[in-house]
Formats: C-alpha cells, sequence, structure tokens
C-alpha cells in the first residue's frame, strides 16, 4: 500500500469517527421513540456555537468544552421532549410519523431562523490547532486524532451504561419492543426523555468537535441531519457500535471516492451506501433483525 | 347552501386577486430592489437594506436628486422586499415591483442565480434594471436591453492579479481548487485562461461541490503536485474549510489565493490567513479618488467593509444610478436607460461605463493579508503595499 | 355536484383574472398553482397510500430540467413538455423497486435521500446540464400563457385525484396504508399498486415543473431540488389535510396568504414563525385544517364527506 493509501485511510477514519459520534445520538432518539429527529444537526449546531463561545470569551479549551455542553444540552433535551414530543408520542405509527416530521421540521426551521437573526456570524470557526503528527510520510492530524480517541471513549462510556445499568438496559429494551417494555413495567416517559436528552448531549458534544475541525452556519442543520441518517440505517438502529462504525465507513468511503473518482462524486457516496444497504440488509450491519 | 358558497369563493377571490394599489408620480424618485434578508445569502446581504436606505437618506438630506423635466431636486425612494434567497421569490417580488409599485428603476438582488430570474422584469415591462453584485456571462448574453450591470465580467474577476503575477515572472505552475457554484466556477473558467497567458503551468484543477468540508483527499493529492500557486476559487466558508486543514497537514506552496477573503475568513483562521492573497474592491487607504461616501453611507448604515467587502459596489450603484437620472434629467424609462448606457463617470471604485452587452468595468483588486491588515499589492498606482512573495512556510 | 359547479366558478374567475388588471395577482396564482399541483400530486402517494415521499420534488426537477435542455436544443414546448412527463414517469417506475422495500420513516429518509442524489447528479453532468450555473432558456415573456397551461395541468390534477380516490384502485391504496399485509392476503396488488401511484404521482409534477422553467427561463440545481420546494407541497398538503384532495387546496391557499402577508409586513422571523405553524400543527392538528371542527362539516357538505370521516379517530381524540 502506497502512502497516499495510507494517509487517505488516515483521514477517512478520522472523518467517520465526527460522523459517528452524532450519528449515535440520533440513532438513539430513533430506536428508543421511533421519532425521525430533523433537528438533531440543529442542535450539534447549537452545540458548536456554545462551545465556540466558552473558547472565545472564557478561553476554554474546546475538548473541556465537548464535555461541558453534556448537561446543558440534557436539560435542554428534557424541555424539548415534554413539551414537543410526549404529546405525540403514543399515537398509531402512521399519525406519529407525519405529527413527528411537522413538530422536529417546524422545531428545525424555528432553532435555524432564531439562530441565524441572534449570531450575526455567518461562520463560525475556531482558530484552534495542535501541530499535526508525522509518521512514515502519514501526516495526522493531532486534533482528528483526539477527537477520535475522545469518541472512542465516550462511546465505550455509552456502552458500558446500557449494557450495565438498570436505566441503559430499558433504553433498549424499548429499543428492541415498546409494547414488550411496557409490559414488564418500565416507564416508557421517563426513560424516553432521558434517551432523547442522551441524543441530544451526544448531538451537541460532537457539535464541540465539529466547531474545531469545520466551520459551522446557522442554517446547516438539515443538510447534516441527513448525513447522519445515513450513518443510522447504515449501522443499525439504537447500536451504538453500529453507529460508530457507520461513520467511519461512511468517512473512508467519502475520502477514498474523492481521491480516486473526483471531489465531485464524494457527497453521492452516503446515498449510494444507504440504498445498497436497504437492499440488501435494511436491518442495518449492527442491528436486530425485527 | 350554495349561495353560502359562492360568497365563499368570491371572497377567496377578492383576497386572491388584492388589488394593491401603489402610487408612482413626480413627487419622489421610486427605486426598487430586494435583499436577500433570509436564506443562505443572508450571512453576505442581511443588512443592506439599511445600506439602500442610509444612501437615501444622505440623498435626501440635500434635498434629492436633480430632475431637470420637472426643474427640482426629487427625494429618493426606496421599496425594498425580502427575496429569501429565492430565485421565484425574487422574480415575483421584482414582478410586483413593476406591475404594483410602478418603480422607475430597479437595483438588482444578490448574485447571479437572483440576477437571472429577477432581470427578466425589467425585460418585459421596460424598467431600467442595474445590477448589482452579479457577473455571469449568461446574464449580459441574453440580450437584454434594460440591464446594465455595476461590476465586470466573473471570468475577469482576478485579471489584476495575473497580470501582476505575469509582470513579476516568479511563479511557474498552480493548481485549482474550486467550490461548483456560479461565481467561483466562472472565475476559475476565466483564471484557467489567464493563468495560462501568463505562462503558468496548469497543474490540476479540482471542482468540488460546495459543501464540502473535508479536503483531505485533495490536500494529498495537491502535496504531491506540489505547485507554486494554490488558487482556491470559493466563496468563504470552503475557504475557512480548506486553509484550516491545509495548515494542519502542512501543505506549503509559495502562495495562496483564495478569492474571498473578507474579515470573516481572517478571524477565523488567525495566523492561517498570514500572506493569502484575495480580491478586494476597495481597502482603507487606495488612491482611487473621493472615497468619501463609502465612509459616510457605511457609517450611516452601520456596516463594515472588511466583514462585508462587496458594500462599495453596492456605492458605486448608487452613484451610478443618480448620475443616470441626472444626465437624462428626466424620469422617463426609456431615457434613463439610455443615459445609463452612454453613460462614463468617475465612481467610488474607479470608472465605470458599461459594455455593449450591458455589463461594467468596475473590478477587483489583488490585496494580501499582512500582519492582519489587507493590503492591495498591484497595480502600484493605487497599492498600498508590496507583494511577499514566496510566503512563508509553516512549520 | 355542487362541488364541481364551485371548481367551474372558481377556475373562471381565475382565467378571468389577467384581464381585469391583476397582473401581480397573475404571478402570484402561478406560483400558488404550482405548489398546489405539487401538493395534490404528492398526496396520491403520501395521503391516499400513506407512504411519506419526502422526495417527490424530484419529479419536479427532472421535469423542469428535461424541458429546459430539450427547449434549447430547438424542440418545441409541447415535444419538450410531452419528454419531461415520460422520462419523469419511466424513472418513477424504475425506482419504485428498491424504494417500496422500504417502510415508514426509512422511505421517508430514503426519498429525501433521492432528491440530494439527482442534485449531486446534475451538478456533476455539466455537458449536459450547465453543472451548477444552471441553464438559461430561451427568453421570453411566457408569463400569460404558461399561467393558463399552470392552471389546465392544476385542473387535470384535481379531476386526476377525484377519479382515483372514487376508484377501485384507490381504494386499493387506502388499503394500504392503513395495513399492507392485510391489504394483500385480501388479494389488492400491493407491488403493482405502489409503484402506479408513484408513476401516476410524477406526471403532474414534472408537468408543471417544465412550465415552471419556460416562465422562468432559468433554472439551476438548488432552485428545483432545493429544501423549500421539496418540503413546501409537503407541508401544505399536511397542514390543509392529507387523504382528501380539498386538503392540498386549502394548505396550499393558507400558506401562500400567510407568506404573502408575512413577508411583505414583518420582516425578520418568517422562517421561525412558519415552523412555528408546522409545530404547533403537528401536536394539535393532525388531521389538517379540513378536519378541524369548524370546517369539516363545511367539507362534508361538498361531497367529500367519506374522506373526512376517515379520520375519525383523531377527531374523537381531540373531542375527549
Amino acid at each position: 500500500m502506497s502512502a497516499d493509501f495510507i494517509q487517505l485511510l488516515v483521514g477517512g477514519i478520522l472523518l467517520g469517527g465526527i460522523y459517528g459520534l452524532a450519528a449515535f445520538g440520533l440513532s438513539i432518539t430513533f430506536g428508543v421513540l421511533n421519532v425521525l429527529n430533523l433537528a438533531h444537526g440543529d442542535f450539534l449546531m447549537l452545540g458548536s456555537l456554545l462551545s465556540y463561545g466558552l473558547f472565545v470569551w472564557l478561553g476554554i479549551n474546546p475538548f473541556v468544552a465537548a464535555i461541558l455542553v453534556i448537561p446543558a444540552f440534557m436539560v435542554l433535551g428534557v424541555g424539548f421532549y415534554l413539551l414537543l414530543l410526549k404529546p405525540i408520542a403514543d399515537k398509531p405509527p402512521h399519525q406519529l410519523l407525519v405529527a413527528s416530521i411537522l413538530v422536529t421540521l417546524g422545531a428545525s426551521l424555528f432553532i435555524e431562523d432564531i439562530t441565524a437573526y441572534f449570531w450575526e456570524r455567518p461562520v463560525t470557526g475556531i482558530s484552534y490547532t495542535l501541530p499535526p503528527m508525522e509518521v512514515a510520510g502519514v501526516v495526522i492530524s493531532s486534533t482528528r486524532l483526539l477527537v477520535l480517541l475522545f469518541i472512542f471513549a465516550l462511546a465505550c462510556a455509552m456502552q458500558l451504561y446500557l449494557k450495565k445499568t438498570f436505566v441503559g438496559k430499558s433504553i433498549r429494551a424499548i429499543v428492541q419492543g415498546r409494547e414488550g417494555a411496557k409490559v414488564v413495567g418500565i416507564p416508557i416517559s421517563r426513560v424516553s426523555a432521558l434517551a432523547f436528552s442522551i441524543g441530544m448531549a451526544l448531538a451537541a458534544s460532537a457539535g464541540a468537535f465539529y466547531v474545531t475541525l469545520f466551520t459551522v452556519t446557522p442554517v446547516m442543520g438539515i443538510p447534516l441531519t441527513i448525513k447522519y441518517l445515513c450513518v443510522v440505517v447504515l449501522g443499525g438502529l439504537g447500536s451504538i457500535v453500529g453507529s460508530v462504525f457507520g461513520g467511519l465507513i461512511l468517512g473512508v468511503a467519502e475520502t477514498l471516492t474523492a481521491y480516486y473518482c473526483g471531489a465531485e462524486w464524494a457527497p453521492t457516496i452516503a446515498f449510494v451506501l444507504l440504498i445498497l444497504i436497504l437492499i440488501v440488509r435494511p436491518e442495518g450491519l449492527f442491528g436486530a433483525k425485527k | 347552501m350554495e349561495k353560502r358558497f359562492l360568497a365563499f369563493c368570491l371572497t377567496v377571490a377578492l383576497v386572491i386577486g388584492f388589488p394593491f394599489s401603489a402610487m408612482a408620480g413626480p413627487d419622489a424618485i421610486h427605486i426598487g430592489a430586494t435583499v436577500s434578508q433570509t436564506g443562505h445569502f443572508s450571512s453576505e446581504v442581511g443588512p443592506f437594506k439599511r445600506l439602500m436606505t442610509s444612501w437615501a437618506d444622505l440623498v435626501n438630506d440635500q434635498g434629492g436628486i436633480m430632475v431637470e423635466e420637472y426643474g427640482k431636486k426629487l427625494p429618493v425612494k426606496f421599496t425594498i422586499y425580502d427575496d429569501k434567497s429565492d430565485q421565484a421569490t425574487a422574480k415575483k417580488y421584482y414582478e410586483r415591483l413593476a406591475t404594483v409599485d410602478k418603480v422607475d428603476m430597479m437595483l438588482g438582488p444578490y448574485s447571479s442565480p437572483l440576477t437571472l430570474a429577477a432581470s427578466t422584469a425589467g425585460e418585459n415591462h421596460h424598467i431600467p434594471f442595474i445590477a448589482v453584485c452579479a457577473n455571469s456571462p449568461k446574464i449580459y448574453s441574453r440580450g437584454f436591453k434594460w440591464l446594465v450591470g455595476v461590476i465586470d465580467l466573473g471570468p475577469r474577476y482576478t485579471y489584476r492579479y495575473w497580470e501582476m503575477i505575469k509582470t513579476e515572472g516568479k511563479a511557474k505552475s498552480v493548481a485549482f481548487v474550486v467550490e461548483d457554484t456560479i461565481h467561483p466556477l466562472g472565475v476559475f473558467k476565466g483564471s484557467q485562461k489567464l493563468a495560462e497567458d501568463a505562462e503558468l503551468k496548469v497543474l490540476s484543477s479540482d471542482i468540488v461541490p460546495a459543501n464540502t468540508r473535508d479536503f483531505t483527499p485533495i490536500i494529498t493529492k495537491l502535496k504531491k503536485e506540489s505547485p507554486d500557486i494554490v488558487y482556491v476559487s470559493s466563496n468563504i466558508p470552503f475557504a475557512i474549510n480548506f486553509m484550516k486543514q491545509a495548515k494542519e497537514m502542512k501543505l506549503n506552496p509559495n502562495e495562496y489565493h483564495c478569492i474571498h477573503h473578507s474579515g470573516i475568513f481572517k478571524d477565523a483562521l488567525g495566523s492561517a490567513a498570514e500572506y493569502v492573497i484575495g480580491q478586494s474592491y476597495w481597502v482603507e487607504g487606495m488612491k482611487l479618488g473621493d472615497t468619501q461616501l463609502i465612509n459616510d453611507v457605511l457609517k450611516k448604515a452601520d456596516i463594515s467593509e472588511p466583514r462585508y467587502p462587496w458594500s462599495p459596489a453596492y456605492v458605486a450603484a448608487f452613484q451610478i444610478l443618480q448620475k443616470a437620472i441626472e444626465n437624462a434629467g428626466t424620469l422617463d424609462k426609456g431615457k434613463v436607460v439610455q443615459s445609463l448606457k452612454n453613460l462614463k463617470m468617475e465612481t467610488v471604485l474607479g470608472e465605470a461605463r458599461f459594455a455593449e452587452t450591458g455589463y461594467g468595468s468596475i473590478n477587483t483588486y489583488p490585496s494580501q493579508i499582512q500582519g492582519g491588515v489587507y493590503k492591495v499589492i498591484y497595480p502600484p498606482d493605487v497599492a498600498t503595499g508590496k507583494h511577499t512573495y514566496p510566503r512563508p512556510p509553516w512549520e | 355536484m355542487v362541488f364541481y359547479s364551485v371548481f367551474v366558478l372558481l377556475w373562471i374567475i381565475l382565467a378571468a383574472l389577467p384581464w381585469l388588471g391583476f397582473s401581480y395577482g397573475v404571478v402570484w396564482i402561478f406560483l400558488l398553482a404550482v405548489s398546489f399541483t405539487l401538493a395534490l400530486s404528492y398526496d396520491i402517494v403520501g395521503g391516499y397510500m400513506g407512504y411519506m415521499n419526502l422526495g417527490h420534488s424530484t419529479f419536479f426537477g427532472l421535469g423542469a430540467y428535461t424541458t429546459a435542455i430539450l427547449l434549447n436544443q430547438g424542440f418545441n414546448l409541447f415535444t419538450s413538455l410531452l419528454a419531461a412527463f415520460l422520462l419523469a414517469a419511466f424513472f418513477a417506475a424504475l425506482i419504485s423497486y428498491p424504494l417500496f422495500r422500504l417502510r415508514g420513516a426509512y422511505f421517508a429518509l430514503a426519498t429525501f435521500g433521492l432528491i440530494s442524489l439527482i442534485e449531486v447528479l446534475t451538478v456533476n453532468l455539466r455537458d449536459l446540464t450547465g453543472g451548477s450555473g444552471g441553464i438559461s432558456t430561451p427568453p421570453g415573456n411566457h408569463m400569460l400563457p404558461a399561467y393558463y397551461m399552470v392552471l389546465g395541468v392544476a385542473a387535470a390534477t384535481m379531476v386526476l385525484s377525484h377519479s382515483v380516490a372514487r376508484s377501485k384502485f384507490g381504494l386499493g391504496l387506502f388499503s394500504i396504508r392503513e395495513d399492507e399485509e392485510v391489504a394483500q392476503s385480501f388479494g389488492v396488488p400491493t407491488s403493482l399498486y405502489k409503484g402506479l401511484a408513484l408513476v401516476i404521482s410524477s406526471v403532474p409534477a414534472s408537468l408543471v415543473g417544465g412550465i415552471y422553467v419556460w416562465n422562468m427561463t432559468y433554472v439551476s440545481p438548488e432552485s428545483v431540488f432545493g429544501l423549500e420546494i421539496a418540503l413546501s407541497p409537503i407541508i401544505m398538503a399536511m397542514l390543509g389535510g392529507t387523504g382528501v384532495m380539498i386538503g392540498p387546496l386549502v394548505g396550499a391557499v393558507f400558506i401562500t396568504l400567510v407568506q404573502e402577508f408575512l413577508w411583505t409586513k414583518v420582516p425578520y422571523f418568517h422562517l421561525a414563525m412558519y415552523g412555528t405553524v408546522l409545530v404547533l400543527l403537528g401536536l394539535f392538528m393532525p388531521g389538517g385544517i379540513v378536519r378541524t371542527r369548524w370546517v369539516k362539516p363545511f367539507i362534508q357538505r361538498l361531497g367529500l364527506g367519506e374522506a373526512v370521516e376517515y379520520f375519525k379517530n383523531v377527531d374523537a381524540e381531540r373531542m375527549s
């Protein structure tokens, strides 16, 4: 393998890590609430702006900010759930689908517009970089590597939480079957609120990394949400391992496509993968067969 | 029952065909425009409604614009709508400006796509239409008779830069990274030819989708090619992402050229923006004639030039508009458009005149960020600084 | 019969509009009729059949681009429009196979992704489509003929939608919405019906796409594949009420009116208000305007009672 190829592979994996973290937040809300949260990307955006503020005005390191935003967005998440999603949670499937798309899309438009008005900077980026590392001719961005390590740590912690604690188990139970979970006495509403707030906090946390690597605009939410939905479907619903792997696969696939087929074809690969996985294995790579 | 329905339908029809009435008369000069207050262009021209009304206030404080036919000065009155950065909406409002508000002249919306859609209203209703920030050759290749544009064609956007490179004769090769949207693509097409004329070798041209955020593959390729100049033809967010990652991956060409490198670019990149060359219409201290009007209008509108570097082009458009009416001495639309076509004047951004097909003569100057300040580096008679080439490499 | 006479009357009024001096009204109704046709044709799949096709604007875009390309090749408008709708119908038939293996949110997501895929293709196939710069078509003032054509297509779509709802095929679509397994076991050819519904809904969308571009004389990827054009017809259909023909009409008129008055009177927070309306709609009015307590009796007298009754349970829920 040439150095170029390894460089691309490394680049793709580092990129995929960020996809994975945000996608998992989405996956968990989708799994527990059966709601396609179109405002997910907007919470990532808000998380980005908050950590930008922490960095610029208080001088807080973006990696610390990534942890600080978690409690703030968990509170916000519970509020969002109680106000907007709880009232529609018990509708029959078709009506839930329609209602949830209306509610989350409306929330997304609302958030974007209000943010764009009050946040006068159209493009936000943190000029925070760490000196890159060079190993055998391959340049590795230390910032991205750190992001990737952080994401793996967070993913492991989440995985432990889901496997070992009672609440974590309840979340998984609801993903597997809402009715069954109800029967065994899991307080669906409370667990849903928690799951939603976790999803939101993960999005915000991913946003903190996002703003250190890329630029953020108030209106970027919906395209991002679509991309993360591709990752979720690729990896399988409610599976943290699936989301991380889905993210890595997408990251590597995009990077390789851009290099070998031309950068203009990179955006198509997400949809090609999506259509492929839906035809071959609709439950996703790591999803449980229903 | 049926009666009630008929009544209902009539109400609906009345509401729909709402008789939007407006007055036009010699009491004022009515100018129509749309501004992208919302949508994706709002970050680029969001507050520009203030720019227009501030200029109108300044002119009206002095009594307005002299119109000989009426033997008096008439105040300027703007009618401005929000086009939502959307073509259909822009077209709709320009139709409205033409048919309901009955304006005397129109100022174009921001960007080429919106102008392409909106300018048909001027043409169909025979109203002089001044395009401001729109320079796609497509706009002027349709044979429109009621359309002029303030700025030069997109492909010529950076011709002064290539002239400089040719004169200096130091750089030998260039690689293009192009954002796939109408303006950057147009600039690239012209630049490719101009670069070849300047005897540079074009090593590669990557046309990249607008929402690309990760440039690892392209930077990997560029490192292998090691061109003298990396020319990034793009809008600002794209350029910020590219430059940040280029620094992270230690891509060290002799020169970076990012066609747009406004204040947002500089703030988001910090030290990585140093020595980047871009294009400016105007910077503080340039010897371009009387630029006091730029300062006055921008100050009154509370708009900063480094943040909105295309704002001086609007000031030039205002001057052109005023001069055209003064020269015509009437508000007769046919005469005003004739006077526009024959216009030749000194604006705050240098000489303005219009080609046969309607595009203008105002163009940008290459400027380099040196110690956080924008310095125009070519041509020497207007320059405020010297070109640093090659740039000191990143460690 | 009341129903038909009302619509015939409405159309006569609209057709007379250009001769009454409402030239801005013509532009306005033109855009309204485009949105309405999109909303109504969306509803055949989204409302009747219950598959939320977020990618409906793909057909609009395909129609627009095919027409623009052929017009520039020197073909006349009718040939171009014919080609546009044949191509869109063929495309709909082609994608129906993989897409209808999905349901619910998955289907919605995949169709949403489809728009971006086609947009990327249009941007990348520069020689054919003019790339991101778009293509201009031969210039000219086509407002008036385009207005009548769109009115015609809109009326035809209403007739189409109405006859689908009254047919055995329509009944099959309703049964798929309620329970696909049961429908299948009762002998409804679900795969065929689903594909057919998508093809039928693609035709009006591609036609208005073609007329739209002929009138605008310019088309670019973002203008036909953007978020606004993708979502607003669907929002209109849902706001008015899905699965009943009058729903999209009410929704389209309502949203366009609200936009017109909000947009010209209040300078900021347009999208935020729009968003708030959507949220409230999702929370309190899932059946749409036509199924609210105040409007429903009205609609029933128009002879559209059964379709409205369909969401009986929704109404009962709210009453309690």
